[in-house]
């Protein structure tokens, strides 16, 4: 027995390509299970008010309707705190990835008196998270006038470990060869950073780009503890504190929390390679 | 510039930026930390009188904090058992490359993309009361509806569930990750030895796998210790206390009861259980 199964061999990965199709709807309804949170916040988003408190509930909107995303963006103001949010992330990543690149630049192909300690400290650092800082880093920022700033929530995340340690991989692998070259030709630092370095490095700073952006995006901890006007609050600030109210107002609620999860979700589904292969990165958040 | 000394400055002046935000904005930060939660200081006054170890001394008889502490070990262990298994099997199923699977991958891993702000809204517009779908259905199936967040046992439940719900596809790929590393010809070897499928699980999968494992509850263990926001949305720390957490007190006793100090002092202690376990994981990696 044991000697036909050898000569039949079966490929890898066959093991399981008896039940194929079975098994493929089997995984994807419990992949839609799994999302039902999610359905079910969409489908109630466009809802109506009354439709919303009606008992026992629908599974789809009887009247669809998009009331609750006009209110959202009207009167609840959360088109200034969806601007709010894409000006922090895009300004944040910006910052990341200009200070990120310089320093990874530096460790990756400089030798210098404590490159090695230099390195050794990013990586420590990935273990420090901001929930031990808290106290400590709003007395900073106290001090420096970063208070209910958005800038007080743009450069401090900006120095990110896990940024500097991905970009330094990277840039290893740049040969030595044509920085040699280029300083033959008369270039200096600054020009080999900018007009070689940078170039080569497109897809390490593409993924470092959309993890940053995804992290302040995402961010909480910081706009909780450094914002306090209203008019300066990001999506997720606004959110919380629409969610700590007294008796929450659910139907502009549900509309204000798709627009906040659908640039993610957007983000997501186009470039979902880069979350489900880029493990080093997105191991720790920044 | 000759071109010697050059090259000697370059790297210090490219370090600048990034070394100043990390120094002003995280060292600093640690160090003050450490310092004011020696003191009796206030966020009006600064550092106030020197008290020694009071505070650390205080810790031992606070009800709140001693409470939130017990809360955070045993919400640490649920979610990183029930995520370990959660995604191992997860894993197993996925790890193949059919059309379903990498979809079903997708869909797995979509909540850890989510903000923790959004995974409590959707978790609590389920779970609401009066207005939840799934008391809804209970009522619907004749059951009496359950108070899900007002409820000490019941919220408890509920946070736990959101929380593996949001960090299980993450570790998913992790496993996936590791499951890719075990050479097939082990697999084919057992089979022709008329090794069951699940012999070969414990017998191959689960000791290949052991430094995934490893990396999987450490990076569990200490994400799960930093949970904040998710329950903050979903119970706000209640009913009473029952799913207030250590990060949770931090901020509440910073700066709702206005004490920064006495929070740096448990802010200490929560970063010495984050470096004891980042140095287990780091001797754990070493031995294998």
């Amino acid at each position: 027995m044991t000697q036909s199964k050898l000569i039949v061999g079966k490929p890898r990965p066959g093991r399981h390509k008896e039940h194929s199709l079975w098994f493929d709807i089997l995984v994807l309804v419990l992949a839609f299970a799994f999302l039902i949170p999610v359905f079910w916040v969409i489908l109630s988003s466009f809802k109506t008010t009354g439709e919303l408190f009606v008992f026992p509930p629908s599974l789809l909107p009887k009247e669809p309707t998009t009331s609750n995303y006009a209110a959202a963006l009207t009167t609840g103001n959360f088109a200034r705190y969806a601007w709010n949010s894409l000006f922090v992330a895009t300004m944040s990543t910006l910052l990341a990835l200009f200070t990120n690149s310089l320093a990874a630049f530096a460790l990756a192909k400089y030798r210098f008196v404590g490159r090695q300690l230099l390195f050794l400290l990013t990586l420590a650092t990935i273990m420090i998270p901001l929930q031990v800082i808290m106290v400590p880093i709003f007395l900073v920022l106290k001090n420096l006038g970063l208070i209910d700033s958005l800038w007080g929530i743009i450069i401090p995340p900006a120095a990110t470990p896990t940024g500097v340690f991905l970009l330094r991989q990277y840039m290893l692998s740049i040969p030595d060869e044509i920085l040699e070259a280029a300083r033959m030709d008369g270039a200096s630092e600054w020009d080999i950073y900018s007009r070689i370095i940078l170039p080569l490095s497109v897809p390490a700073l593409a993924t470092l780009a959309i993890f940053s952006f995804t992290w302040r995006w995402n961010d909480f901890i910081w706009p909780f503890i450094v914002l306090t006007s209203e008019q300066k609050a990001t999506l997720q600030l606004a959110l919380a504190r629409l969610m700590g109210q007294f008796g929450v107002d659910w139907s502009t609620l549900l509309a204000a929390t798709v627009i906040t999860l659908l640039p993610m979700m957007i983000i997501f589904l186009v470039l979902q390679r880069y979350f489900l292969n880029n493990l080093t990165a997105g191991g720790v958040k920044g | 510039m000759t071109y010697r000394l050059r090259q000697k400055i370059v790297p210090y002046l490219f370090l600048i930026p990034n070394t100043a935000i990390f120094s002003l904005f995280v060292l600093l930060p640690m160090v003050y930390g450490l310092i004011f939660s020696l003191y009796n200081g206030s966020f009006v006054q600064g550092f106030g009188r020197f008290v020694g170890l009071a505070n650390y001394i205080q810790l031992g008889r606070d009800q709140t904090f001693q409470t939130s502490l017990f809360n955070t070990f045993w919400y640490v262990v649920v979610v990183v058992s029930l995520v370990l298994v959660l995604s191992l099997t997860l894993a197993v199923l996925l790890r193949q490359t059919s059309l379903g699977s990498s979809i079903a991958r997708i869909g797995f891993y979509l909540p850890v993309i989510l903000s923790p702000v959004i995974v409590g809204v959707s978790w609590r517009w389920m779970f609401s009361t009066d207005l939840g779908v799934i008391n809804a259905l209970l009522t619907e199936w004749g059951r009496t509806p359950i108070p899900w967040l007002t409820d000490v046992h019941w919220a408890q439940m509920v946070v736990v569930l959101a929380s593996v719900w949001s960090m299980t596809g993450f570790y998913m790929v992790l496993f996936i990750g590791g499951l890719n590393t075990i050479p097939p010809e082990l697999y084919e070897a057992a089979e022709i030895d008329g090794a069951t499928t699940r012999q070969q699980f414990w017998r191959i999968t689960l000791p290949l796998l052991t430094p995934t494992t490893l990396l999987v509850t450490i990076l569990a263990t200490i994400n799960s210790f930093k949970a904040f926001e998710i329950i903050l949305v979903l119970t706000n720390g209640g009913p009473g206390d029952g799913t207030k957490l250590l990060v949770q007190n931090i901020y509440q006793t910073a700066f709702d009861a206005s004490n920064p100090s006495y929070a740096s002092a448990q802010s200490v202690v929560l970063f010495v259980i984050l470096m004891l376990l980042t140095f287990f994981q780091t001797r754990l990696a070493r031995e294998n």
